[in-house]
């Protein structure tokens, strides 16, 4: 956060209290007025590249023999037919299965508080492969890691971005915020493109378990004292120094919500920690950490929070049967705590938590029982705000080289973008039409700017 | 603009100063010259005079600041071949002209409106256009006032001659070698303090004074020379750990007391790391290797076995200063980079539809040689017609490079009867061809390069390693990595590309000479040079070289145990980086500033306040000897070269200033930390250097190493 921008909100917000102004609010952008209700996302970043193509299987005869036609029993990837989770969409005639690793979540699919994002992925427009084979629209550096987590971060395809959408929609959305100077944004996950705004910079906390305090500073005797504020004085100095003075400004901005913040992460009475499993699951032990936050919601005080998590290991190119067995265990089970966790905090309906990912892998299994870099992938939206039950975009049909695949090897172009995708949340967390471009900035190439799934 | 003339002349009316009565046999250049800038008025101005200087930075209001630049002079009778410097003043434009040349000299008192303001300092007069061996020289450049960017007739002067040179872009008429200085021991103590945050784990107070005394290229030399510290090799332990390893904490413990720990995790690979790089002689074969190990990255998280990534480890800096494309080669062949990136026991197409593994095709071309846009030599993005960056290459071609990487197999194990057969995992050694697995069809590979068919899985690998080392992108894309590791995030074109010839060329017509790509990068002019005045230069400290910086500023004795996990908190685990992509992005910009500073990718507020913790627990806790280690030693710090002079703070904070900061301790941070320096009594110099240390590593200003 700039903090030249946080003295005056201070001064401002000390300067309404004075003069006994209730519900002072600056004046929004977008006209948007000071919500009373509460909302926050939490955006799960699967790093690596989950294989979407076995989270999410065809059940049904057909669709369960085009699956096993590339990924048979001898290709190692193979998940049989009987251990699917199935599960049939409200708006499909077809059935299809979690993989087994996910039984946590499958009841939420059919509680209507989980919804799957069929084939979504970074576009520059509408795509047919026919058009990404003659050079039209194609987002640069497909299948690169780094270039495909900025897009899916980002939601801009066509050139390297230097902000996040997770950090866009925290600059729409501070000013619901009033007065209040505490960050939009809470990464548990350390820095990332997504959580980066133009104006709002994210809190970065640790999973639970951590503290967030300088230590060895709390003594009343004279030395200590003295220390610990020469400590702060150093920190206004040599800011000519433009490195000098990022190092300074974020080391001020996590002293100045220690105080806050870290009471909160560790108190020991927290009536949601008892319904994670963190052991060895350190999604888990994130996502209680955002739990503990939204507890804590009146005293921090925001309507609106953007929360980032994230798991990483899921680029399979290698012993990938085992890898995303145990992988999407841990995502399973973190998630259904943390819903478990907003039903008990009474939020269910005000927390909305979603899934990112690199990208899809290949259909075509790649030698040592994995799988290779690809495009189009599914994800999960998870929430009692969620229109769940249901499958939104178009599942691809899994067939090598086929009218879905722009290579050989099963890379499908995808039918629903990352624009629509952070769109549709956007416009369920408070933003208006008039402000999904700044969110989304290429969202103006859709004409379908809402995909319906909260 | 009025007022900024005015105060100069004010100045110059009181203060003209002539030195006199330094010994003729003094050691040490006896004037300081410090150069001032007013950015208001647009305007330089040096003086050799304490009570100008005064006077300035008193006017820190109307714009006056120090530049951080400062020269030596020599006083009076202090060399028997230095003349006077004449200091004149043009109160038209408010500026002044510094001369040795008593021709200039008798020229300008002729001229209306210079006004003679006598001898500010003394210095050598070039000979033939050069400066006498121990002096470096002064180059001078004006700004003649017709560009309004420049403000007013103004000159301005150089001891960096590659920033000179750059002035002439700037509209500046460059006037040449005006005079030539002496070097003060502290300029050059503070240079070594420099190179040592630069080409080593962090200056010792100690490595301070010898460097100084044998001088940048002597160390240099030393070092390539240094034998290299050794990780002790470890036995072969298979995939999955038996049931019979486990860890013993029953006392006394044994070597094999904690089996699991010293052959499952990476403790022993790391506590070598640490205790060697604390402690060990070939400082800069280490760093370099651990920048290495930093671009061609194994990750803990699929390599846990400390066996295979001491081994890696021992590699890189076994090669760190060999040929790169040697290097590409040992790195594309290690067992564990097999195991990392999925190449061992990689596979041609099989008929049940599996295609060959693209893990490391993908990510050597990216990664480890040219990264994913076509670049100039200077590391700057070529463009193509439509104003697009050029991807360096396709899908296709990494298909290719996939079928290349296909056919090699983990090492044969000592007392194991080799077959012809895939070999289960070993992460020791170098991988073996077994043909019958290699993909023997065409491979179109980068540019107009073709692997022909029937080539053997070696044949192959030769031709696509060559092909990738020579691709234009390989010099600027590694030089500008181990430039932002060593020296500066954010490089100037120009640095990039002297770097990179030397890639290309070490002179001898060598392409990939680590050695001299290493020597050019630490000492090119913009390593060395005034570019460290520059308000984005430099780069973080990061996690490791925050916890080693710290040690070896305290001289540390340490068996490792302390500091193998250090790092955890900070964001940076030895040995342990999230992916192949490192713990941070060469492209990372910082976004609050707009800065190209890798380091800061890690750098959140948790990791601002655990960074600092790390200062707190090291200082002032209480550091037992480990009964969890065979042979342990614990750690010891040596607080003498700083508590031996804490009685008086100011003594402490210039050797803090020297060791932790390299002189970039400003006035305003020395006062609060003298504050709290103060607090402590004297009569506990120890306590004196804690709190000296702890705020220093504190202190953004020497987080920033420039």
């Amino acid at each position: 956060m700039n903090l030249s921008r946080r003295n005056t909100l201070k001064a401002l917000s000390a300067g309404a209290l004075a003069s006994g102004l209730n519900g002072f609010t600056l004046p929004f952008a977008n006209a948007q007025s000071a919500p009373s209700d509460y909302k926050a996302l939490v955006c799960i970043f699967l790093f690596g590249g989950n294989d979407g193509n076995n989270m999410i299987i065809p059940a049904d005869a057909a669709g369960y023999a085009a699956y096993n036609a590339v990924r048979g029993p001898d290709t190692n990837i193979n998940i049989p037919q009987a251990e699917l989770l199935t599960f049939k969409p409200s708006n499909s005639s077809s059935t299809y299965g979690f993989h087994p690793a996910m039984s946590a979540v499958h009841p939420l699919f059919d509680q209507g508080k989980l919804a799957v994002i069929a084939n979504a992925g970074p576009l520059l427009a509408p795509t047919t492969k026919a058009q990404y084979l003659s050079g039209l629209n194609v987002p640069y550096q497909l299948f690169s890691h780094s270039d495909q987590q900025a897009q899916w971060q980002s939601t801009i395809s066509n050139q390297p971005a230097r902000s996040g959408w997770g950090g866009r929609l925290a600059d729409s959305v501070a000013s619901m915020n009033g007065s209040n100077t505490f960050p939009v944004l809470t990464s548990i996950a350390g820095s990332t493109l997504y959580t980066t705004g133009n104006t709002q910079s994210p809190l970065s906390l640790p999973a639970s378990g951590g503290s967030f305090t300088l230590s060895g500073l709390t003594g009343t005797d004279a030395v200590t004292k003295a220390r610990a504020a020469a400590l702060n004085a150093t920190l206004l100095q040599g800011k000519d120094h433009m490195l000098v003075k990022a190092a300074a400004e974020q080391t001020e901005q996590a002293i100045a919500l220690s105080a806050k913040v870290n009471p909160i992460i560790t108190a020991t009475n927290s009536s949601v920690t008892n319904l994670f499993s963190t052991t060895g699951n350190s999604l888990a032990a994130q996502l209680l950490q955002v739990a503990k936050l939204i507890e804590a919601r009146a005293t921090i005080g925001l309507s609106r929070q953007i929360f980032f998590v994230s798991l990483g290991g899921f680029d399979t190119h290698n012993n990938q049967i085992n890898t995303q067995q145990t992988l999407l265990g841990y995502v399973s089970a973190a998630m259904k705590s943390f819903y478990d966790a907003t039903a008990a905090l009474g939020v269910a309906n005000n927390v909305t938590t979603f899934t990112l990912s690199d990208f899809g892998r290949t259909f075509k299994p790649s030698a040592g029982g994995g799988s290779d870099h690809a495009w189009g992938n599914h994800h999960m939206v998870m929430g009692g705000a969620v229109k769940g039950g249901a499958m939104y975009g178009t599942f691809p049909v899994q067939q090598l080289g086929g009218v879905d695949d722009v290579t050989t090897e099963g890379r499908w172009v995808p039918s629903v973008s990352v624009d629509q995708y952070a769109a549709t949340l956007a416009t369920w967390f408070g933003v208006p039409a008039s402000g999904l471009a700044t969110v989304a900035p290429n969202i103006g190439a859709f004409a379908n700017k809402n995909l319906g799934f909260v | 603009m009025r007022i900024n003339a005015a105060l100069v002349a004010s100045i110059v009316a009181t203060t003209v100063t002539i030195f006199g009565g330094a010994s003729a046999h003094a050691a040490e250049p006896g004037a300081s010259i410090v150069e001032f800038f007013n950015a208001p008025a647009n305007k330089y101005f040096i003086s050799s005079n304490p009570a100008d200087w005064a006077l300035l930075d008193q006017y820190a209001s109307i714009g006056w600041k120090r530049t951080g630049v400062t020269f030596s002079g020599y006083t009076q009778g202090q060399d028997a071949s230095a003349l006077p410097v004449y200091r004149f003043y043009a109160p038209s434009v408010g500026s002044h002209f510094f001369t040795v040349s008593a021709t200039e000299r008798d020229q300008l008192a002729l001229i209306p409106g210079f006004v003679a303001e006598g001898v500010a300092w003394y210095a050598v007069p070039p000979s033939a256009g050069s400066c006498k061996s121990g002096t470096v020289g002064l180059y001078r450049t004006f700004n003649n006032g017709a560009a309004s960017s420049n403000g007013p007739a103004n000159h301005r002067y150089f001891e960096d001659y590659s920033f000179y040179q750059s002035y002439a872009a700037k509209g500046y008429a460059l006037e040449g070698l005006s005079m030539c200085l002496p070097q003060s021991t502290a300029e050059k103590r503070l240079d070594v303090t420099r190179l040592l945050k630069q080409a080593s784990f962090g200056p010792t107070p100690a490595e301070i004074d010898r460097v100084t005394t044998l001088g940048a290229n002597a160390w240099l030399a030393e070092q390539f020379a240094a034998t290299v510290s050794q990780y002790t090799p470890r036995d072969y332990w298979p995939n999955t750990r038996p049931d019979t390893c486990i860890n013993n904490t029953a006392l006394p413990i044994t070597p094999t007391s904690y089996c699991a720990r010293d052959n499952y995790s990476m403790f022993p690979t790391q506590l070598e790391f640490y205790k060697q790089a604390i402690t060990g002689s070939d400082q800069l074969r280490q760093r370099v290797a651990w920048a290495l190990s930093q671009f061609f990255v194994v990750s803990s998280t699929d390599v846990p076995l400390s066996y295979g990534m001491g081994d890696y480890q021992q590699m890189l800096r076994d090669n760190a200063f060999g040929n790169f494309r040697t290097l590409l080669e040992k790195v594309t062949l290690h067992p564990a980079m097999g195991r990392f990136l999925d190449m061992a026991n990689n596979r041609k197409a099989t008929a049940s539809g599996i295609s060959p593994n693209e893990n490391y095709a993908r990510e050597v071309l990216q990664l480890f040689t040219n990264g994913v846009n076509l670049l100039n030599d200077d590391g700057s993005e070529k463009k193509g017609p439509d104003g697009k960056p050029i991807e360096a290459y396709t899908q296709d071609e990494i298909e290719a490079f996939a079928k290349v990487f296909t056919g090699w197999t983990y090492p044969t194990r000592a007392g194991v009867a080799p077959t012809a057969g895939l070999n289960g995992q070993n992460l020791a050694g170098t991988m073996e061809p077994r043909e019958a697995f290699h993909d023997t069809t065409v491979k179109d590979l980068l540019g107009n390069t073709v692997g022909p068919a029937n080539g053997t899985a070696y044949a192959d690998l030769t031709i696509a390693l060559d092909n990738a080392f020579s691709y234009g992108n390989v010099p600027p894309f590694f030089s500008r990595f181990m430039i932002q590791k060593l020296v500066t995030g954010n490089p100037s074109p120009s640095y990039v590309l002297r770097v990179a010839n030397v890639f290309k060329n070490n002179g001898s017509g060598i392409r990939g000479d680590l050695k001299a790509v290493i020597t050019s990068i630490l000492t090119d002019i913009e390593a060395r040079g005034a570019a460290k005045f520059e308000p984005t230069y430099g780069h973080m400290n990061e996690p490791v070289l925050l916890v080693t910086g710290l040690a070896r500023a305290l001289s540390t004795k340490t068996d490792g145990y302390y500091f193998y996990n250090s790092g955890n908190g900070l964001g940076q685990t030895a040995f342990s980086a999230p992916t192949v992509f490192n713990y941070y992005s060469p492209d990372y910009v910082v976004p609050s500033v707009n800065v190209n500073s890798p380091e800061f990718g890690i750098f959140n507020s948790t990791t601002a306040l655990s960074r600092i913790n790390f200062a707190n627990s090291a200082l002032y806790g209480t550091i037992n000897i480990s009964s969890a280690l065979y042979g342990a030693t614990g750690t010891q710090f040596d607080w003498t070269p700083f508590s031996s002079v804490a009685t008086d703070s100011n003594a402490l904070l210039d050797r803090v200033n020297e060791v932790m900061f390299a002189g970039k301790l400003s006035a305003a941070t020395r006062i609060a930390m003298k504050t709290a320096i103060d607090v402590v009594p004297a009569s506990d110099p120890t306590g004196r250097a804690r709190a000296a240390l702890y705020l220093a590593v504190a202190a953004p200003e020497a987080q920033i190493l420039r």
